[in-house]
């Protein structure tokens, strides 16, 4: 793992999972799995389907509860938080499927992030309107969230977690279901979200490119285990990722 | 832009003011259905400002219209009649006199403040449970006023309540909530539960309190549904708990539901249309001339008639008269949809 900011004489702020386990009726969907993301990094979260990894967002954002270990947002203790509180906290997170606020316009879908976070309506507004233009997103503001492309709704998912200006953002496959030739698009999103808004972002995605590309770190799981943690080059050449998740055609390829 | 949002709230205040003028121009017991019409309207859009924001059903929202409506009639039927017919009552309600405003401001209170306590447990709950829990609260909220005859008339009948809901008061009442239903949509707070109606997950991911916003909504609309109890007490004349209950409890819905859920306009349209012909058709069972013409429908004709009425609007618009979406300014180039959230 990466040393917590060491040079500085005390742990940077940072999002924490230690010693997580969550047990479905005897199935260990997580054994003893500790991951640490920090303000501007990316880190991927790899592993096979059924690894556990939806499970260790769910639990990081408060939509589930560990059998045992603790959460932590910079020094706090947030295991038993709810997950409007994690959000209010600065703890974003977007889905697998598209969830928008499919009758709300829009620009209204970013502002409610803005709002719920004490924001004024006013701030709210302009606010939406700044992601608006950095996601691309300006001509639909006003459309109803329900009509828009598969492709701009992941962006809105995005956006509308930025509206809760976010200190770290858990992305949920945010590639599934975009062509090749919107992968690019993606890339230089998580990378705007990471050094110009400053959010840690932890990234799962089956897209093993695309997680090789935009990475700093890559955590792998596999059957609710950590099998290995790592920058982009040592998990390549790492043989358990390879047999675990890779599959015998190597690196560099996407599993799906 | 602004023109647009005000005609989501000018377009269904000129709707009822309309209702409201012809009615007034009207006689005998076709004004009284009028006036029926107005004040189920407000049930109606006390039900949305809950059910239309959330997403989220409640059959409980007749409790705080009955709550409303033994309050105001309890406040303002005549102590001399109330020591006779209803001595059994608590010495501070047989006391208890006001006048025709404070009864109704009173029967908003209560109103709130009973769904805020009846909130406080339930709103944790979504879909189903929800439904069959406001149910549970009618069911219960019923029997107390129908056994215990020291807080109401329980099985006889309150009254004679004085019948203040004329007209103007059953208009100003409507648009009264209408407005205050509007101006609660343009809160932050509703953007709030209109996001969480759409998306839960999301929604609480973004920060948003699904609970607090409930609980918020509910205890409002509360206090409208009292609010309207209390003008139909003053409408009635005498109330009965059975007058107040499932019947109404059910129909309210449907109104809302023909209308379209999500819209203040759904609301005010399907409360206006399946009201009026429900009145239209009472009267026609009793013979109504209309145009020249002598209608006389036989009996049960109107049960019929709504029933295959309302059926048909969910066959063939599942999203109800307006879509859920509110009215639209009438003046655009082009057709744009206002989003019904």
């Amino acid at each position: 793992m990466t040393s917590s900011g060491t040079e500085t004489g005390g742990p940077q702020p940072a999002l924490r999972a230690t010693g997580i386990r969550r047990h479905f009726e005897g199935v260990h969907a997580l054994n003893d799995v500790t991951l640490e993301l920090h303000r501007h990094e990316v880190v991927g979260l790899i592993g096979p389907n059924g690894a556990g990894k939806t499970t260790l967002v769910n639990i990081m954002t408060g939509f589930d509860f560990p059998s045992a270990g603790s959460v932590e947002l910079e020094g706090t203790d947030i295991t038993g938080w709810t997950p409007h509180r994690r959000g209010r906290a600065g703890l974003a997170r977007t889905f697998q499927a598209a969830h928008s606020f499919a009758r709300l316009t829009v620009r209204e879908n970013i502002e409610v992030g803005a709002l719920a976070c004490g924001a004024r309506p006013r701030d709210a507004t302009s606010r939406a309107d700044e992601l608006l233009g950095v996601l691309g997103l300006t001509a639909h503001a006003d459309t109803p969230a329900a009509f828009l492309p598969q492709g701009e709704e992941r962006k809105l998912g995005v956006a509308r977690a930025l509206g809760t200006r976010p200190r770290f953002l858990l992305m949920d496959e945010p590639a599934a279901g975009l062509n090749e030739a919107e992968v690019p698009d993606l890339v230089s999103l998580i990378r705007s979200v990471r050094n110009e808004h400053e959010v840690g972002v932890l990234l799962i995605d089956h897209n093993v490119s695309l997680i090789m590309e935009v990475c700093d770190r890559i955590h792998v799981l596999d059957q609710g285990r950590t099998i290995a943690t790592g920058s982009p080059e040592e998990i390549r050449v790492n043989l358990d990722v390879t047999t675990a998740y890779l599959g015998r055609g190597g690196a560099g390829g996407s599993h799906g | 832009m602004a023109a647009r949002r005000a005609w989501e709230l000018i377009g269904p205040v000129l709707l009822v003011a309309a209702v409201g003028f012809v009615g007034s121009l009207t006689s005998g017991s076709m004004e009284f259905q009028f006036r029926s019409v107005l004040v189920i309207a407000t049930i109606v859009v006390a039900l949305h400002v809950f059910v239309g924001n959330s997403g989220v059903i409640s059959f409980g929202h007749v409790s705080f219209v009955v709550l409303g409506a033994i309050a105001a009639g309890v406040a303002t039927t005549p102590a001399e009649i109330k020591a006779r017919s209803l001595s059994e009552l608590f010495p501070f309600l047989l006391d208890l006199q006001l006048s025709n405003i404070e009864s109704l401001v009173l029967a908003a209170v209560l109103g709130g403040v009973f769904a805020f306590l009846v909130g406080v447990p339930i709103m944790r709950l979504s879909g189903l449970q929800a439904g069959i829990a406001t149910f549970a609260v009618i069911i219960i909220t019923n029997n107390v006023f129908r056994n215990w005859d020291r807080i109401g008339p329980a099985a006889r009948a309150l009254g004679p309540i004085p019948e203040t809901t004329g007209f103007l008061q059953a208009t100003i009442g409507l648009v009264l909530v209408i407005v205050v239903a509007y101006g609660y949509q343009r809160t932050r707070m509703a953007r709030m539960l209109r996001a969480a109606r759409e998306d839960p997950a999301a929604a609480q991911s973004s920060g948003v309190n699904i609970y607090r916003q409930r609980l918020l909504a509910f205890t409002l609309s509360g206090a409208m549904a009292g609010l309207s109890g209390g003008l139909l007490a003053h409408l009635l004349g005498s109330v009965t708990t059975e007058v107040v209950f499932l019947d109404l409890t059910f129909i309210t819905l449907a109104m809302l539901v023909v209308g379209g859920i999500g819209s203040l306009w759904g609301a005010v349209v399907g409360a206006l249309s399946i009201a009026g012909l429900n009145a239209f058709l009472a009267e026609a069972e009793r013979e109504v001339g209309v145009f020249g013409f002598d209608i006389d429908l036989p009996s049960g004709t109107r049960l019929v008639v709504l029933g295959i009425i309302m059926a048909a609007v969910l066959l063939f618009r599942p999203s109800g008269l307006t879509g859920g979406r509110e009215l639209s300014w009438p003046f655009a180039r082009r057709g744009r949809v206002a989003p019904g959230g």
